[in-house]
């Protein structure tokens, strides 16, 4: 079946072919006695020793690797906010936060004009990109930055 | 321009409902993207994307027509704030073939200041062509998406 890997260091994720009755270890890079794999937005990590199909993971689904077992998000706006998901959270979820009553506080209508971006990157993220795969080496934080989304204008 | 087609960025859009290949006869590719469900509108929109010299060089595309092998009409094409700005019906220089964007090789010949302007939005050979996508698709399921 085919499944979309994310890890650290990929905002996208890589496309396999995996059997499923692989380990679920099978997922983690080669060597890595520290890794752990996540279901897209689901907090528990999967134990590693069962089958894929035991763990339920279906064709198309979406999971996450990486050693961070959780990853401290931080969004600046109006001041720095703090939130702790699983390493397989996706943007769109901490748009919910960000956007909601807890940080910016916006209106439906005002969200759709805002966007969240790690300072100085060149594109914002996409509503898929896992904030696990946003750490950097060695640690298991997440700056990011509200923004507003571009009127194009001559 | 295959390659990203095969990638996983690309592929988990098609997975997922977010968009389509329907064509391509290079340098021309035909992709429909999602939009949200409301009362006057489509499914999915075409756009057609004209690719000389990706990814170096950026697309441009307009919405299109399959069926009629054309640009679509003004009176189909998606209204609200955003995402009729990027489709204009006006009389702007890229009328029914460009984005008015700065992804898009018309917007950015039209307006070479956004490259600097709008860097978070603005082609470079690194992006590929679901970065347009994404940015489509989210204008079509966003709130101020109104239909047709």
């Amino acid at each position: 079946m085919e499944l979309f890997t994310h890890g650290p260091g990929n905002e996208h994720p890589d496309i396999i072919e995996i059997e499923e009755t692989a380990l679920v270890r099978t997922l983690l890079v080669e060597g890595d006695d520290e890794g752990r794999v996540w279901l897209e937005e689901v907090d528990e990590e999967l134990d590693l020793d069962i089958t894929l199909q035991a763990a339920g993971v279906q064709r198309h689904h979406h999971v996450h690797h990486g050693r961070c077992h959780r990853v401290e998000v931080i969004v600046r706006w109006n001041g720095s906010h703090e939130h702790v998901y699983s390493p397989s959270a996706t943007i769109g979820k901490v748009e919910k936060w960000a956007f909601g009553p807890k940080v910016a506080n916006l209106s439906a209508d005002q969200a759709a004009k805002h966007v969240l971006a790690e300072p100085g990157a060149d594109h914002f993220l996409g509503v898929g990109v896992h904030v696990g795969s946003l750490v950097k080496p060695g640690a298991c934080t997440v700056t990011l930055d509200l923004l507003p989304r571009s009127r194009f204008e001559g | 321009m295959r390659a990203h087609l095969r990638g996983g960025r690309f592929v988990a859009g098609v997975a997922t409902g977010q968009w389509r290949l329907i064509s391509l006869s290079w340098p021309f590719a035909v992709l429909a993207i999602s939009a949200a469900e409301r009362e006057t509108g489509p499914k999915e929109f075409a756009v057609r994307f004209e690719l000389t010299g990706y990814p170096h060089t950026a697309p441009t595309g307009g919405l299109w027509d399959v069926d009629a092998n054309g640009s679509l009409p003004p009176d189909r094409r998606p209204k609200g704030e955003r995402v009729a700005m990027l489709f204009r019906t006006d009389s702007w220089v890229g009328g029914a073939t460009a984005m008015y964007a700065p992804w898009d090789r018309i917007g950015l010949q039209a307006h070479p200041e956004w490259a600097q302007k709008y860097p978070l939005e603005a082609w470079n050979p690194t992006r590929d062509l679901s970065f347009i996508l994404t940015q489509l698709q989210e204008r079509l399921n966003a709130d101020d998406y109104l239909g047709v």
